[in-house]
C-alpha cells in the first residue's frame, strides 16, 4: 500500500507516480511485481484519420474529367469560339481555392495567399479578355483584387506577430476596409472616368471610420463596455 | 422506435471526435473470462430489446431499428467514452469491454441514461456470475433474463409527464471554464477516487446536506479558487447536476428520463466560504427540485419537439440548429458536471463478488473536468473525465477530502 507524501491519498499498487501531483512512488517495503495489473488498459483507441490528400486527388480527377470532355466537344463537335476555356478557368479557380489546400500537409497561409491571388487575377483576366470587354474594366477589377489581396497580406502579417485582443482585430479590420474602399474608389474612378465610384468608396470609408470610432469609444468607456458585456455576454 | 425526447438532441451533437456517451463499470473480485462474458451478453440481449437497436436517418427525425447483428465483447481501451460512429461496432450504440477484473459498458446517451446503463450492466454481470456457477437472484438493478421489455420500460416518460401549462424560462449566462493544456484528440484523462461512503455520508449529515450537495459544494469551492488564480474578471461558476426523474414520476422506463439542474454562484459578490457554498447548493437544488418546476422543464423540452415549425424542418437543418444551440447554451453555461447515480441496488448474493462500481460521464468539449459518482458496498467512487493534461482540479478536489480526514484511494489511466 503506497500513499502520496504530497497529496495524502492512497495510490494503486501498480502506480509509479501519483496521478494527482506526479510525485514518484518509492516504497522499499513493496516488492515490485511486474504481473500486477493496472486498473486501466494501456491500449489507446485512435480511429484512422481520413486521408485528405487521397480525397483531394480524387476530387481533382473528378474535376479534370468534365474539362477533358468539354475540350473534345469544343474541338470536334461544337466548334466556333473557344468556349471550353470558361469551364476550364472556373474549375481551375475552384481547385486552387478549395482543393489545393488539402494537398499540403500543414496549411501554409502565405503560400495559399499567393496562389489564391494569382488564381483570382488569372480567372478575371481570362474571362474579361475572351469576352472582349473594354480594357478599363479589366484594369479596375485587377486593381480591386490586388488591393484586397495586399490588405489581407498586411492583416496576416500583423495578426501572426502576436496574440491580439478582439477589439484591436475589429479596429484593424475596419481600418483596412476604409483604406481599401478609398483606394479602390479612386482607382476605379480613374480607369472608368465615373466619379460615382469615388463617392461610393468615400461613403464606405466614412462608415468604417464611424464604426472604428464607436469601438474606440466602447473600449475607453467603462459604462458602455459594461452595458455591452451585459447585453451580449462578452 | 422513436427516440425519446432527451435523445433527440444527441445525434445532432455527435462529431468526429466527441459523442455524448458515458461509462458504467463493475470491478469484480476475480479475473474476467471474455468467453463467458460473451455468452452472458448474448443471453441478456433479448431482454433488452430497446438496446438491441441501430440508429437510422429519417427525413425529419432519427429513429431506432432492430439490429440483426450480435454484440461482441472487446478488450478495454485507455480512452473510455470514445466517440460513437453509427456504422461501427456492428451498428450497436453501446460497447462492452473487459480488462482484468473489470467489465465496462460505454453507452451512447441516445439509448438510455445512467440508471438504464447501470441496470443493463448489473443484469449482464449477474448473468456472467450465474454462468460462472454462482447463485444470483433477481432484484434491484438486476432484471430477470427471460421475457421481453415491458411497455413501461420502453415508454418515453417525458411525453407522458409533460403536463405543465407554463414553460421554463432559461436565464443562464456564460460560465467560467477552467484553463489548461488540451489533451490530443480522442484521448482523455480518467481519475477515480474511492472514498468510504459511511464516512462521507456522516460528514454530509453533520452539515445537514445530501452527499450530492456536499460533492457539488466541494467542486464549486475548487472551481471558484481556480478562477481567482486564473482570471481578473470573474464569471459565474455553475455546476450541472442531472436529476433522475424516475422516483418523482414513478416511472420504470429504461430509456432517458433525467433532467439537468444547475447550481451557480457569482464570485463577483465576494469570496464564498465552504459553508456558504454548501448553503447555496442546498437551497438552490432543493428549490428547483420539486415536481412542478421539473414539469415546466420537461414541458419546455417537449414544446420544442412538438413545435410544428421544428417538426417540418429536414433533419439536416435540425442537426445544424442543435449544433449551434449546443455551442451557445449547453457547456458554455456550465463550468462542470457532477452526476451521482447513488447507491447501485444489487442483491446481497451478488454484492459479495463486487468490489466497486464506476460511473464516468463523457468528457466535456469545454468543461475541463466532469465527474460521475456511484456507490456499491460502501465504496463511493468519484470518477473524473478530464480533457486537460493538468490534474489540478482533481488534486484539489480529492485533497479537500483528505484534509477533512477521509481516506481516499486514487486510480488513474495517466502514465
Amino acid at each position: 500500500m503506497s500513499y502520496c507524501v504530497n497529496c495524502g491519498v492512497e495510490l494503486d499498487v501498480s502506480a509509479k507516480k501519483c496521478a494527482l501531483c506526479s510525485t514518484p512512488v518509492y516504497n522499499p517495503n513493496i516488492v515490485q511485481t511486474p504481473s500486477e495489473e493496472k486498473p486501466f488498459s494501456d491500449t489507446l483507441q485512435i480511429p484512422k484519420s481520413i486521408k485528405k490528400r487521397f480525397i483531394a486527388f480524387v476530387v481533382s480527377v473528378a474535376m479534370l474529367v468534365p474539362n477533358i470532355v468539354m475540350f473534345f466537344l469544343n474541338v470536334f463537335f461544337i466548334k466556333g469560339s473557344f468556349w471550353s476555356i470558361y469551364v476550364f478557368s472556373s474549375c481551375l479557380l475552384a481547385w486552387v481555392l478549395f482543393v489545393f489546400p488539402f494537398f499540403t500537409k500543414k496549411l501554409k497561409p502565405y503560400l495559399l495567399w499567393a496562389f489564391d491571388t494569382l488564381a483570382v487575377s488569372a480567372f478575371f483576366f481570362v474571362f474579361l479578355r475572351l469576352l472582349n470587354i473594354p480594357g478599363f474594366v479589366l484594369n479596375s477589377v485587377i486593381c480591386v483584387v490586388l488591393s484586397l489581396s495586399v490588405s489581407v497580406l498586411f492583416f496576416m502579417l500583423w495578426i501572426n506577430r502576436k496574440k491580439r485582443h478582439w477589439t484591436a482585430i475589429v479596429l484593424v479590420v475596419f481600418l483596412e476596409i476604409a483604406i481599401v474602399a478609398l483606394l479602390t474608389g479612386v482607382m476605379v474612378a480613374v480607369f472608368t472616368q465615373y466619379f460615382n465610384f469615388f463617392v461610393v468608396g468615400i461613403v464606405i470609408s466614412v462608415c468604417s471610420i464611424v464604426m472604428m470610432c464607436f469601438f474606440i469609444y466602447c473600449n475607453r468607456s467603462k459604462h458602455v463596455r459594461a452595458w455591452l458585456n451585459k447585453a451580449f455576454y462578452l | 422506435m422513436k427516440l425519446d425526447n432527451a435523445a433527440k438532441v444527441f445525434p445532432g451533437q455527435n462529431s468526429k471526435t466527441w459523442s455524448n456517451s458515458f461509462r458504467v463499470c463493475y470491478e469484480l473480485n476475480e479475473r474476467i473470462d471474455p468467453d463467458i462474458l460473451q455468452r452472458a451478453l448474448i443471453d441478456i440481449m433479448p431482454r433488452f430489446s430497446c438496446y438491441d437497436v441501430r440508429i437510422r436517418h429519417g427525413f425529419f427525425w432519427y429513429y431506432l431499428e432492430l439490429n440483426d447483428n450480435s454484440p461482441v465483447v472487446l478488450p478495454d481501451i485507455k480512452n473510455p467514452c470514445h466517440r460513437i460512429k453509427f456504422n461501427e461496432n456492428g451498428k450497436f450504440l453501446f460497447k462492452v469491454y473487459y480488462h482484468g477484473n473489470r467489465i465496462a459498458v460505454d453507452v451512447y446517451h441516445v439509448l438510455t441514461d445512467g440508471h438504464g446503463g447501470a441496470v443493463f450492466l448489473s443484469t449482464l454481470v449477474a448473468q456472467y456470475l450465474r454462468l460462472k456457477g454462482k447463485e444470483i437472484p433477481e432484484g434491484g438493478f438486476v432484471l430477470p433474463v427471460c421475457g421481453n421489455n415491458t411497455p413501461g420500460e420502453l415508454e418515453d416518460s417525458f411525453v407522458k409527464n409533460a403536463t405543465s401549462k407554463v414553460k421554463y424560462k432559461n436565464s443562464d449566462r456564460p460560465a467560467y471554464h477552467a484553463k489548461g493544456t488540451k489533451m490530443p484528440r480522442h484521448t482523455v484523462n480518467v481519475t477515480s477516487g474511492i472514498i468510504p461512503f459511511d464516512d462521507l455520508h456522516r460528514l454530509s449529515k453533520e452539515k445537514d446536506v445530501t452527499v450530492t450537495e456536499f460533492l457539488a459544494a466541494v467542486m464549486l469551492d475548487v472551481l471558484c479558487k481556480k478562477q481567482l488564480r486564473e482570471r481578473k474578471k470573474q464569471k459565474d461558476v455553475s455546476i450541472q447536476i442531472p436529476i433522475d426523474l424516475r422516483r418523482t414520476y414513478d416511472s420504470e422506463t429504461l430509456r432517458n428520463f433525467t433532467i439537468c439542474l444547475r447550481v451557480k454562484v457569482d464570485p463577483n459578490k465576494g469570496i464564498y466560504t465552504f459553508d456558504e457554498l454548501l448553503e447555496q447548493v442546498k437551497y438552490q437544488l432543493r428549490l428547483a427540485k420539486n415536481e412542478k418546476d421539473l414539469n415546466t422543464m420537461i414541458t419546455s423540452n417537449m414544446g420544442l419537439e412538438r413545435n410544428p415549425f421544428i417538426r417540418v424542418m429536414p433533419l439536416i437543418v435540425k442537426n445544424l440548429a442543435i449544433g449551434i444551440s449546443f455551442a451557445i447554451t449547453a457547456e458554455a453555461c456550465t463550468s462542470s458536471l457532477i452526476t451521482n447515480l447513488g447507491a447501485v441496488n444489487i442483491p446481497p448474493e451478488m454484492s459479495m463478488y463486487v468490489n466497486k462500481f464506476i460511473f464516468m460521464p463523457a468528457p466535456g468539449k469545454v468543461n475541463a473536468s466532469r465527474c460521475g459518482v456511484a456507490t456499491v458496498n460502501n465504496n463511493l467512487v468519484i470518477t473524473f473525465a478530464n480533457i486537460y493534461e493538468e490534474s489540478d482540479i482533481e488534486r484539489e478536489f480529492f485533497t479537500s477530502f483528505v484534509k477533512m480526514g477521509l481516506h481516499v484511494k486514487i486510480e488513474s489511466n495517466r502514465e
